[in-house]
């Protein structure tokens, strides 16, 4: 499942979405807000959703997942609104028999979200000013 | 025929902050996309810009109907 939250993400309790007895492993990537960009000092994030069409993108990719992958359970949640420093932006995680189809699960559902999903990124300088970032993938 | 038109992302910069309602005798969202970047002197990219229409996604050639609102996606910067 993929969901957006206004509220700061908590791993255990995302954590507690994919756990199940099937699972032999659990991977989880967390994509936190850093103080630096393209040499300038950041000092919060502001993120921008399309709601309905990020649910609906972020819900197929989650799907691809678990078609494209031996996995059992995967979640994956992205904050919107105004973010802090070493605030969470995104959780990924995902369960599986082994090992190794949870890491490559996870990667893809992070690199699928961040090419794919209608959400975007405005940094804030310590300078006073901003601007919206460009894809990084 | 009178749409509005919104903006997300760094589109928001480039063009308006806030939905605009605009009039046009424009058949498609491609023709509207093309008079606003005229008009803010910009250069279209349809390549790169996605566009919406009633909150789902469409292609360049969908027809415009009175009272649709039409929304324009740059690409994703999430995560």
């Amino acid at each position: 499942m993929f969901t957006l939250s206004l509220e700061p993400l908590e791993a255990e309790a995302l954590k507690a979405k994919v756990i199940n007895p099937q699972s032999g492993g659990f991977v989880a990537f967390e994509g936190w807000v850093r103080n630096h960009n393209q040499k300038k000092e950041v000092t919060e994030l502001h993120y921008e959703a399309h709601e309905k069409l990020a649910v609906q993108v972020g819900n197929a990719i989650m799907q691809d997942a678990m078609n494209k992958f031996d996995i059992n359970l995967a979640y994956c949640c992205h904050r919107v609104g105004r973010l802090a420093i070493g605030d969470m932006a995104i959780w990924v995680g995902v369960s599986s028999d082994h090992r190794k189809a949870a890491f490559a699960a996870c990667e893809y559902i992070l690199n699928q979200t961040k090419a794919k999903v209608p959400i975007w990124k405005n940094e804030f300088y310590q300078n006073g000013e901003s601007g919206w970032v460009e894809a990084n993938l | 025929m009178k749409i509005t038109i919104e903006f997300y992302g760094k589109l928001k910069a480039e063009f308006s902050e806030h939905p605009i309602e605009w009039q046009s005798d424009a058949v498609t969202v491609n023709d509207i996309y093309h008079q606003l970047c005229k008009q803010h002197q910009k250069q279209p990219n349809t390549q790169v810009i996605k566009p919406i229409i009633n909150d789902s996604f469409c292609d360049w050639q969908q027809v415009v109907n009175d009272g649709d609102v039409i929304g324009f996606f740059p690409p994703a910067s999430g995560g």
